[in-house]
């Protein structure tokens, strides 16, 4: 038998459930933006920890090895100098040729430097929290890459934090297209593998010719061909990598192609990740 | 189940949790996320007859696991307490003293939070996974479970003689000292 105490106790917490699921979605982000809240002294303990081990870490290496690591560094530099200037050039013909035509100019990006500090505790989500938010210029829908290419969007954010939604996500989508070929395409999650993504409604098609009305779609998609945002879905600028054509096939009773696209960027170790902030 | 208890049992919940969220070791041996929540559960459920320790490991680890994901807010708590409510009100029926019957009751606890948030989350939400996917998770869950759950109990059983003997101690000694 239950006893006065239990049915309390019961009552209470399924009280608190019904209330926290009836909660409206904005106001439930913000609750759980406070709760998670509560483990950011540990949260800070470990990062404290991680440094001082990294510190302790370079008092040991010998200083050939650095000596030999600054002449590489320097080197690097000397590469990405030369190539930056190139890139300059360019990028100054473009706009000239922009303003030309009349098309906007393209907005230039800034990186913000983040780290990852929590991932999703659930198996069927693809989320992480990071250590950068609002007052980092942070905000919601801004998109997250790492060197690598795309890795996914930021969904809510508080003052000092972020929830981003990882690319394999249920609810994460972008608008992408084959860099060989042209064609564009949707990403969306793969349920069997989460290192691979389906890029779906390939629809490109040879340009029409005289007397023809459809236009078809062409077949010319391969394996190994690189996937990239192309900017159409307004959230992702284009040109970020996403990862490779794995295999093609025909869906929809032939209307249309979907792919299945390797990640490029090793989700289960991410380590230095940046936001695009405007 | 005492203050001591509840304040031990307490932070376990919040260590796990942060071992869930922020260590990624686990993720990279077994290819997702692990909660040794599950392994609290049994122990709370079994080892104490108050539902106090239910409820804490219930609502405070099911409120954190929830506020790092994107499951609605409640699911786990009402997951996480249902199941501990439950064993604990029939833990007089289930064999629970040998370690071989703990890492039993962790196999099935560790299928059946994993199974019962699944359900719940799909009812509410539509995440992208595979029957195959679904399957593999929560037998790496049980497993894990399984594994964890008697040594979270020798781990608390080592905790509590700790703290009793040190309680003996300290009353022999001001003893003496009154005697004296």
């Amino acid at each position: 038998m239950l006893k006065k105490p239990h049915f309390i106790a019961a009552g209470a917490v399924s009280v608190l459930v019904l209330l926290l699921l009836s909660l409206p979605t904005g106001f439930t982000n913000q609750v759980k933006r406070t709760i998670s809240g509560l483990l950011l002294p540990i949260f800070g303990l470990s990062n404290a920890a991680d440094k001082a081990a990294a510190k302790t870490g370079e008092l040991i290496v010998p200083r050939s090895v650095l000596t030999e690591e600054n002449r590489k560094l320097k080197e690097e530099i000397q590469q990405l100098k030369f190539q930056l200037g190139q890139t300059e050039t360019v990028r100054s013909e473009n706009d000239k040729l922009r303003d030309m035509v009349g098309f906007p100019q393209r907005v230039p990006w800034k990186l913000k430097p983040a780290r990852i500090i929590a991932r999703d505790p659930a198996n069927w989500w693809r989320t992480a929290e990071i250590n950068v938010g609002k007052k980092d210029g942070v905000f919601v829908n801004a998109p997250v890459i790492t060197t690598q290419g795309l890795i996914g969007k930021v969904v809510s954010s508080n003052s000092g934090r972020s929830q981003i939604l990882l690319l394999g996500d249920a609810n994460c989508q972008a608008a992408a297209i084959v860099q060989d070929t042209g064609e564009h395409g949707i990403v969306k999650a793969y349920d069997a593998d989460p290192s691979i993504v389906t890029l779906t409604y390939l629809s490109k098609g040879n340009n029409a010719q005289e007397g023809q009305t459809v236009v078809t779609s062409d077949y010319d998609l391969r394996p190994g061909h690189a996937v990239a945002s192309s900017g159409l879905g307004g959230v992702f600028p284009a040109g970020i990598p996403i990862g490779k054509i794995v295999d093609i096939r025909n869906v929809g009773y032939g209307l249309y192609l979907e792919a299945r696209v390797r990640l490029t960027v090793n989700f289960s170790k991410l380590d230095k990740i940046y936001v695009v902030v405007p | 189940m005492n203050r001591d208890q509840i304040i031990s049992l307490f932070v376990a919940v919040y260590l796990a949790v942060y071992v869930t969220v922020g260590v990624d070791t686990f993720r990279w041996l077994l290819g997702g996320p692990v909660s040794l929540l599950p392994a609290l559960l049994v122990y709370a459920a079994i080892q104490h007859s108050s539902f106090w320790g239910v409820t804490v490991v219930g609502v405070v680890g099911g409120l954190l696991e929830d506020s790092f994901s994107s499951t609605p807010l409640g699911v786990s708590v009402a997951t996480l307490f249902a199941i501990g409510f439950a064993l604990n009100r029939k833990r007089e029926y289930v064999m629970h003293q040998l370690p071989f019957a703990r890492m039993l009751l962790g196999l099935i606890i560790g299928f059946a939070v994993p199974l019962i948030g699944f359900i719940l989350t799909v009812l509410t939400e539509s995440p992208a996974v595979s029957l195959p996917h679904v399957l593999w998770r929560l037998s790496v869950s049980a497993i894990f479970t399984a594994v964890a759950t008697p040594l979270v109990f020798r781990l608390f059983q080592r905790l509590h003689r700790t703290f009793s003997f040190r309680t003996i101690r300290d009353a022999s000694l001001s003893a003496k000292i009154s005697s004296a």
